[in-house]
């Protein structure tokens, strides 16, 4: 049997729809209700907090960025939050043994130093600013902006046909002396 | 004949044991060995192929953990694609952590549909095929399943092929076993084959001068070195023996002739006496007629010296008459002989006291019987016997004595010892004992012999054959007599017979003496 005949038995939108709900199901914790009518929008990010939990794992950082073994993996995100609390649900939850930090910054001026970074910035002048505040620091950048991957961004969220995918910048990641998994690498939309 | 063939059978047995043996105890070394090399490549073989096929899964999971998290199935279906050059790969099932089917690679020609519910860990070796899972970790979760199904067909051939060599090598070493064996079994049964056929030799040929071959110094060697001293001391033994024997028999032989020639000359001896006086008689008796012709007719008219002459011839010829008469009853002892029957001693005895009546009382004698035993014996000759002793006794009578003559019998065992009651063997022994006027014993071989007198005959007349002939019947009946005495104090005469005496001896006396006596 070949894939192409998996899609033949399943119609195409069935297949969508269930394979939506098992990453949700999946990638949050069971607390999280989902009897209350959620709108689209905040199934789509409580996805790509899972998405962004789930990066962590696949991600070497140099070990001087965890200066001892009860240092927290902290995600951030830098600007406006766009999941809506989604996110700081991953908090109860460790990755490589180590407990999850989320914090947020409104703006460049607050930053401070997190594993992994989500960016949302308005434009380009204020990405390239933030792009430049990170240089040198082994910060995993994550971003859903159009062109986030080809300005300096490490890993961008696509949208396609209701499916999110991820284009990976493996030169930006190596610069920031961070490796990425070559499993994750092979999934990744080249 | 037919023992020889049990021996060489018996040896022919000790080879095929000593094969059998090593031989049983080779295959069942070998077996076991065998065995065991095989469970062993079995259980090797499995666990080897069980590890490769754990690190493929755990692999081929961890490939997968990417597309298994963001749910990618098509990467997964081409992680999974990848396993296509695993040729003996049956199947390869992709789980997500709810057991929901999420890939799945199975090749053309590969096993059927992936299962419902897979377990997340275990392993099983069936119908020809090995079907492990492993969960799918990440960050030490486990976040699915990977199941794989592997044909064994590989495994298998080539345990076969094992099987196959293990056998080879099983029947070739059994055979070099059964070669080496049948070669070397003859260090332990060919000295034993040989030692037995030294003894065989020996035993059949009496040659005590072979010697047994020794092969080794081993327990067999030994065997062979003792049995070989064994032979030297017989060897010894048996030319003493020969050597011995050869001796005695040359003596017996010697023996023998000596006696030929005595039996020969007694014989002779014998008949000469027996013609002689049977031809002596018929002159004579003539001397004797004539003479008393002579005397009838003449006798008046010769003169007192012509009468005593005529007198002293007659005399002479009555003299001599006794004299050959006794010579013939001497040899007729041998010649004339009569079966030995029951003969009842005493009513013999009494007999001969009856015909002897009118001379105990001429000399006012008196003659004591005690009961006698029943024997096998020649009654004729007791009667001869018991006759000439009872009359010697009367003869030989003391001059101022009346004479007494006491006849009495008992029973000897041959050991001289009383037998116990019944008892027909053994001897009987008679004693006439008389108050007459005895003899010096150191002339009692001298009165038994022929012609041979103690007295002058103008004392006590007679011919000297009287005890001659008493001891010739009781040599024949295989008896002993002899005589004790004081000189003027009487005399004993003892007679000893056996009470049985064998007809077979007495039989082969005659043939070999008395019957060619006329």
């Amino acid at each position: 049997m070949n894939p192409v005949q998996v899609t033949r038995q399943y119609p195409a939108i069935k297949r969508l729809l269930s394979g939506i709900l098992f990453l949700v199901v999946s990638a949050l914790p069971g607390n999280v209700s989902d009897s209350s009518a959620e709108k689209l929008l905040s199934r789509e990010y409580r996805l790509k907090a899972a998405y962004l939990y789930n990066f962590a794992k696949f991600i070497e950082w140099p070990e001087e960025t965890f200066p001892n073994k009860d240092t927290p993996m902290t995600l951030a995100v830098l600007g406006a939050d766009p999941f809506g609390g989604h996110l700081s649900v991953i908090e109860s939850r460790t990755i490589k043994g180590r407990k999850v930090r989320v914090q947020y910054f409104k703006s460049l001026k607050e930053l401070e130093f997190c594993h992994l970074l989500f960016i949302n910035a308005p434009d380009s002048e204020h990405l390239a600013r933030a792009f430049n505040a990170l240089k040198g620091l082994s910060v995993l950048t994550v971003g859903e902006m159009r062109g986030f991957s080809e300005s300096g961004g490490m890993i961008q969220l696509l949208k396609r046909k209701n499916r999110i995918y991820f284009r990976i910048n493996r030169a930006a990641a190596e610069r920031s002396r961070l490796t990425i998994s070559p499993i994750l690498l092979k999934v990744a939309v080249q | 004949m037919r023992e020889g063939h049990r021996t060489v059978s018996r040896v022919v047995s000790i080879k095929r044991r000593l094969t059998a043996i090593i031989m049983g105890t080779s295959v069942v070394a070998l077996v076991l060995a065998s065995t065991a090399f095989l469970v062993y490549d079995r259980r090797t073989s499995r666990k080897a192929m069980l590890q490769s096929q754990s690190a493929l899964a755990e692999f081929i999971g961890t490939q997968s953990t990417a597309a298994l998290t963001f749910r990618y199935r098509q990467k997964a279906q081409e992680i999974l694609a990848g396993l296509s050059v695993q040729q003996n790969l049956l199947l390869a099932c992709l789980y997500t952590k709810e057991s929901w089917e999420f890939a799945r690679y199975a090749p053309a020609g590969g096993a059927g549909p992936c299962p419902k519910q897979p377990e997340s860990d275990f392993h099983r070796f069936q119908d020809d095929a090995l079907t492990l899972s492993k969960p799918v970790m990440l960050d030490g979760e486990s976040i699915g399943v990977i199941y794989l199904r592997t044909d064994t067909g590989h495994m298998r051939a080539h345990l076969r092929g094992n099987r196959r060599i293990i056998w080879v090598i099983l029947a070739s070493t059994l055979f070099v076993v059964f070669l080496l064996c049948s070669r070397l079994q003859r260090s332990i049964s060919m000295p034993i084959l040989e030692l037995v056929r030294t003894a065989k030799a020996v035993s059949e040929n009496q040659d005590y001068s072979a010697r047994a071959v020794k092969y080794g110094s081993d327990e067999i060697g030994e065997l062979v070195e003792v049995f070989n001293q064994m032979l030297i001391q017989i060897q010894r033994h048996d030319k003493e023996l020969r050597q011995e024997i050869r001796t005695r028999k040359e003596a017996e032989e010697n023996l023998r002739i000596l006696m030929a020639k005595l039996k020969r000359s007694n014989r002779d001896l014998e008949q000469f006496a027996f013609i002689v006086s049977h031809d002596l008689q018929e002159p004579l008796r003539k001397v004797q007629a004539f003479g008393d012709r002579l005397k009838n007719a003449v006798g008046g008219s010769l003169s007192e010296k012509g009468r005593d002459y005529l007198e002293r011839m007659q005399n002479a010829a009555r003299r001599m008459q006794v004299l050959i008469n006794d010579l013939l009853t001497f040899s007729r002892v041998a010649s004339q002989a009569q079966p030995f029957l029951p003969v009842n001693l005493t009513a013999v005895v009494r007999e001969v006291i009856s015909d002897l009546e009118v001379r105990i009382e001429q000399v006012g004698g008196q003659v004591r019987l005690d009961e006698l035993a029943r024997l096998n014996a020649d009654a004729f000759q007791m009667r001869q016997l018991f006759q000439n002793l009872i009359s010697n006794a009367l003869k030989f009578r003391h001059p101022d004595q009346k004479p007494v003559v006491k006849i009495s019998g008992k029973a000897l065992q041959a050991n001289g010892h009383p037998p116990k009651s019944g008892e027909s063997n053994g001897y009987y022994q008679i004693s006439i004992e008389d108050n007459g006027i005895g003899f010096e014993e150191r002339y009692v071989e001298r009165i038994f012999a022929i012609f041979q007198r103690l007295h002058n005959r103008s004392q006590y007349e007679g011919s000297g054959m009287g005890l001659a002939i008493c001891r010739k019947i009781v040599k024949r009946h295989g008896g002993v007599i002899t005589a004790k005495s004081i000189p003027g104090n009487g005399s004993v005469f003892i007679v000893t017979l056996p009470r049985n005496p064998s007809q077979q001896e007495e039989r082969r006396r005659n043939e070999k003496t008395g019957a060619r006596g006329l």
